[in-house]
C-alpha cells in the first residue's frame, strides 16, 4: 500500500467520521431538546409527587433520555451519512485535487503525495455554538427541575386537618374507653359515626353538611354526658339519703324518694349512654325499697363508685358539671330579668342553657334594639317637629324663584361712611326700573335664572 | 467502456511536449491571449467548431491561420457576404464531359478543407449559414440527393464581429449549438500592444512552423476521447446544465429563456477531457468543467428580454450558475462547515 493511498484513506475516513458526526449533532439537537424537557418536568413531577424518591432514578432517567435522544438522532441521522468515497470527492475539490482522488481509487493514476496537515486542519470548523446551546439549555432545565422549590406543592398535597370537633370527640372516646365509665356499646356507636364522617372525601370534610352533623353527634354525646352525670349524682344523693336519714323520713317522702329513685334508674337505662355494666347489673341487683340485702360496705363501694364516675364525666365537660351549669343558667335569667326593656330581655322569652327561648315572646314595636346605627349610611340631622328644610335643586334650568342655588356664608356690606343730615325730597338717582336690583344684588347665577323664568313665561 | 480503454497517465504525459510547442507557436500569433489560445486548443482537441467574437482588427483571423500552419492542415477561407449561396461553400455539381459522355460532375467547394476559416460568418445569409449546420454536426456535404463527406479532420473556425450589426444575419441557435466554444476576443492591454509593435510589421505575417500532422492530431483527439471522466464530474456538468432550466437565484425570475441543449453537456464533458489532456492529467475534474464552462454555455442560452432590459449579462448567469452549482450534490451538516 502506498503512503499516498494509506495517507488519503486515513484522512478520507477521519473526514467520514467528523461529518457523520455533524449530523448525528444537528439530528440530535431536537430530540435532546424534547427529551431534556420531558425529563426536566418528569423530574419536577417525581420531586412534587414522590420527594422520597431515591436520587438514583432521576440519574437513570437523565441516562435513558440522553441515550433515547442518542439512539434516535443516531436513525434519523442516518440516511444521511456520508461515505468515503464522498469523503475523498469533499477533499479533492476543498484542496483542488482535480479528482485526482477519484481516479486513483479507480485505479486511473497515481495517489497525489500527503499533504502538509495544517492545510486539513482548516478544513472543517465546528460550529460549536449549534450543539453547545442544547445542551446548555438542557443541562438549566435539568437544574431548574432540579432546584426548583417543591414545598408549596408538598404543602398543598398533605391532607387537610380534620375538623377539631372530631379530635375532641376522639378523644373524649378514648378517654371514656380507658376510664370504663359509659357501655362499651355506646361508644362502638359513636366512634362508628365518627368513623363516618371521616370517611367522607376529605374535600367534604368541611362542607356545610359535614359540620352539622358533627355538631350534631358532639351535641347528642355533650347531652348524653350530662344526662348521665345528673342521674348518677342524683341517684347517689337518693341511696345516701335512703342509707342515712331513711328514719327521719316520713313515709311518703320515703316513698317519693323511692319513686325518684326507680324513675332515675329508668331513665339512665333508655338513655343512650348507660354506665358501664358493671355498674348497672349492681344497681339492678340493689332494691331500691330496702336497698337490698347489700351491706352497708357494698352499698358505700355502689355510691363511690357513682360519684366517681359522675366526675369523671364532668371532667368529660371541661370541669363543668350539669349542676353547674344549671346554676350558671339559672344566674343568667336572674341577670336578665334585670336588664331593661328593649334590650333582648323579656320580649326575647326565657332563654335556656341550650339558648332557644322556652316561653313565646310578646312581639311589639319595641322588640328588640332595632338596626344597628349606620347600616343605612350616615345619618341626617333629626328634624324637630316644624323646622323646615329647604331642598337644593339639582337642575339650575328649571329654578324657579324662590328654590336655593346655593349656600354661602357672607356678611352684609354695611356702609359705614357718616352720613350728614340732609334734606329729604330731592332726586339723588333716576333709576332704570329694577336695573339696579339686576346689575347690582343679584349673582350672576341669580340672574340666568330670572331671566329663563321670565323668558319661558307666556 | 472498461477501464483499460481509458487513456493513462503515461499516454497523456507523451504528448505534453508536442502540446507545448503547440500552445508556444500560438502565443507568438496572439500575444497576451494565453487563455483564449488555451481554449482554442482545447476546441480542437475535442473535435469542436470554435466561434470567435471580436472587434476587427484582434487577430482572429491571424489565430486561424496560425492553427492551420502550427497543424499542417489544408485550410480554406470563406468570406461570408449576403450575397454568398450555399453552392458557393458546399460545392455545384458542374455538367462535364466524361470519358466521351456529358454527365454532372461535382465541383467541391471549399468547405472541403481540414479547417475552414468561416469570416464574418454572421454576414450570410440565414440559408447560407444554414448550408453549414449539416457539414458541422455530420460533417458532410447532400447536393442534390448526393453525400459527398468532407475531409477528416473537419473544423470549422467562425469569426463574427459584435458591431457593425446592419446587414447582418444574426446566427440561428440551432447555428450556434453546433459550435463548441464561442470565444471573446478581448482588447489587448498596453503591454501587450507595446509587444506587437515590437515584434510585428504591418502587412507580413508570423512565421508559424508546423507542430504536429494531420495524424498525430487525430491521435490526440482520440486520445482526448479516451479520458477518464469521474460520475461526479458528470454529475456536475449534469447538473450545471440543468440548472441553466431553472430560475438563477439573484436573477429575475425567469431570466433564462432557454437553457443549454444535451449537445451543450456532450460539449462540457468533451472539453473537460480535452482540458485535462492539456493540463497533463488522464481524468477530467471540476476545475475542468468550470474552467470550459463560460465558453460551451455562453451561446447557448438564452436570455429572456426583461433581463436583457435589467442589464443582466450572459456571463454574469453563468457565473451566478457556477456559483450556485456545488461540485458534489450533497450537503453539510450544519455543525460544521467543510
Amino acid at each position: 500500500m502506498s503512503e499516498g493511498l494509506k495517507f488519503w484513506e486515513r484522512e478520507a475516513k477521519s473526514l467520514t467520521r467528523q461529518i457523520n458526526l455533524g449530523w448525528w449533532l444537528d439530528a440530535l439537537v431536537l430530540p435532546w431538546l424534547l427529551i431534556g424537557l420531558c425529563t426536566a418536568i418528569s423530574i419536577l413531577l417525581l420531586r412534587i409527587f414522590h420527594p422520597d424518591l431515591e436520587p438514583t432514578f432521576p440519574a437513570l432517567l437523565i441516562g435513558f433520555g440522553a441515550l433515547s435522544a442518542g439512539i434516535f438522532a443516531l436513525l434519523w441521522s442516518r440516511k444521511r451519512f456520508q461515505t468515503t468515497h464522498q469523503s475523498f470527492v469533499r477533499l479533492e475539490s476543498k484542496l483542488g485535487l482535480n479528482n485526482s482522488l477519484t481516479a486513483a481509487r479507480l485505479g486511473h493514476c497515481d495517489w497525489p503525495a500527503p499533504i502538509p496537515q495544517e492545510s486539513l486542519k482548516k478544513f472543517i470548523t465546528w460550529q460549536w455554538w449549534r450543539f453547545i446551546t442544547p445542551i446548555f439549555i438542557v443541562a438549566g432545565l435539568l437544574a431548574a427541575a432540579f432546584w426548583m422549590p417543591t414545598r408549596y406543592f408538598h404543602q398543598q398535597s398533605l391532607p387537610p386537618q380534620e375538623p377539631p370537633a372530631w379530635e375532641e370527640l376522639a378523644a373524649q372516646i378514648e378517654q371514656l374507653e380507658e376510664d370504663k365509665t359509659v357501655s362499651e356499646d355506646y361508644l362502638e356507636e359513636l366512634e362508628e359515626r365518627l368513623q363516618e364522617l371521616r370517611n367522607q372525601k376529605r374535600e367534604d370534610w368541611f362542607k356545610h353538611s359535614s359540620m352539622e352533623a358533627t355538631d350534631y353527634l358532639e351535641r347528642n354525646h355533650r347531652k348524653e354526658l350530662t344526662e348521665l352525670e345528673k342521674n348518677m349524682r342524683r341517684m347517689e344523693r337518693g341511696i345516701n339519703a335512703l342509707q342515712n336519714h331513711s328514719n327521719q323520713m316520713s313515709s311518703d317522702t320515703k316513698k317519693r324518694l323511692q319513686q325518684e329513685l326507680r324513675e332515675t334508674f329508668d331513665q339512665m337505662k333508655s338513655n343512650q349512654m348507660k354506665p358501664n355494666q358493671e355498674l348497672m347489673d349492681s344497681l339492678q341487683k340493689m332494691d331500691l325499697q330496702e336497698l337490698g340485702d347489700l351491706s352497708e360496705e357494698e352499698i358505700n363501694q355502689i355510691r363511690k363508685s357513682l360519684k366517681e364516675r359522675a366526675e369523671e364525666l364532668r371532667q368529660q365537660q371541661g370541669g363543668k358539671g350539669a349542676e353547674q351549669q344549671t346554676q350558671e343558667w339559672i344566674e343568667n335569667q336572674l341577670n336578665q330579668q334585670n336588664t331593661p326593656s328593649g334590650q333582648g330581655g323579656n320580649p326575647g322569652g326565657q332563654q335556656s342553657p341550650d339558648g332557644e327561648g322556652n316561653q313565646p315572646g310578646t312581639g311589639g314595636v319595641q322588640r328588640g334594639p332595632g338596626t344597628s346605627p349606620g347600616v343605612l349610611g350616615p345619618d341626617g340631622k333629626p328634624l324637630s317637629l316644624g323646622d323646615l328644610e329647604r331642598l337644593q335643586s339639582r337642575d339650575p334650568k328649571n329654578l324657579t324663584p324662590g328654590d336655593l342655588l346655593n349656600v354661602t356664608e357672607g356678611e352684609h356690606q354695611i356702609d359705614q361712611t357718616t352720613v350728614a343730615p340732609r334734606e329729604g325730597g330731592g332726586i339723588q338717582h333716576q333709576g332704570q326700573g329694577g336695573r339696579i336690583l339686576w346689575e347690582e344684588n343679584l349673582t350672576p347665577n341669580e340672574r340666568k335664572v330670572l331671566q329663563e323664568f321670565y323668558q319661558s313665561q307666556p | 467502456m472498461t477501464s483499460t480503454s481509458y487513456a493513462s497517465d503515461q499516454e497523456v504525459s507523451l504528448v505534453q511536449e508536442k502540446l507545448k510547442q503547440l500552445r508556444h507557436h500560438l502565443q507568438q500569433v496572439l500575444f497576451g491571449k494565453e487563455e483564449l489560445i488555451d481554449l482554442v486548443i482545447a476546441g480542437l482537441l475535442a473535435r469542436g467548431h470554435l466561434l470567435l467574437e471580436g472587434l476587427p482588427g484582434l487577430g482572429k483571423t491571424e489565430l486561424v491561420k496560425g492553427v492551420s500552419k502550427a497543424l499542417s492542415l489544408e485550410t480554406k477561407r470563406i468570406q461570408f457576404t449576403p450575397d454568398l449561396l450555399p453552392g458557393d461553400i458546399t460545392g455545384n455539381p458542374v455538367l462535364q464531359e466524361v470519358d466521351g459522355n456529358r454527365e454532372f460532375v461535382f465541383q467541391k467547394g471549399p468547405l472541403f478543407s481540414n479547417i475552414v476559416l468561416a469570416d464574418e460568418i454572421n454576414r450570410a445569409s440565414p440559408k447560407t449559414q444554414s448550408a453549414l449546420l449539416e457539414a458541422m454536426q455530420e460533417r458532410q456535404v447532400t447536393v442534390i440527393g448526393e453525400s459527398h463527406t468532407l475531409p477528416h479532420p473537419f473544423f470549422v473556425l467562425a469569426t463574427q464581429n459584435p458591431i457593425e450589426l446592419e446587414g447582418t444575419y444574426p446566427l440561428p441557435e440551432a447555428q450556434l449549438d453546433r459550435f463548441l466554444f464561442k470565444l471573446h476576443l478581448k482588447k489587448n492591454t498596453a503591454g501587450v500592444l507595446e509587444k506587437i509593435v515590437l515584434n510585428r510589421e504591418l502587412g507580413t505575417e508570423p512565421e508559424v512552423p508546423t507542430v504536429m500532422s494531420a495524424e498525430e492530431l487525430l491521435d490526440l483527439t482520440n486520445l482526448v476521447r479516451r479520458i477518464y471522466l469521474p460520475e461526479v464530474v458528470a454529475n456536475f456538468i449534469a447538473r450545471l446544465v440543468d440548472a441553466t432550466h431553472q430560475d438563477v437565484k439573484g436573477l429575475p425570475s425567469g431570466a433564462i429563456q432557454f437553457g443549454a441543449s444535451p449537445r451543450a453537456a456532450l460539449a462540457m464533458a468533451s472539453a473537460a477531457k480535452a482540458t485535462a489532456v492539456l493540463q497533463n492529467r488522464s481524468n477530467t475534474s471540476f476545475e475542468d468543467v468550470r474552467s470550459i464552462a463560460a465558453a460551451v454555455l455562453r451561446h447557448r442560452i438564452i436570455l429572456s428580454y426583461e433581463a436583457k432590459m435589467d442589464q443582466f449579462t450572459v456571463e454574469q448567469v453563468i457565473d451566478s450558475l457556477l456559483e450556485q452549482t456545488p461540485n458534489q450534490d450533497l450537503a453539510s451538516p450544519q455543525s460544521l462547515k467543510a
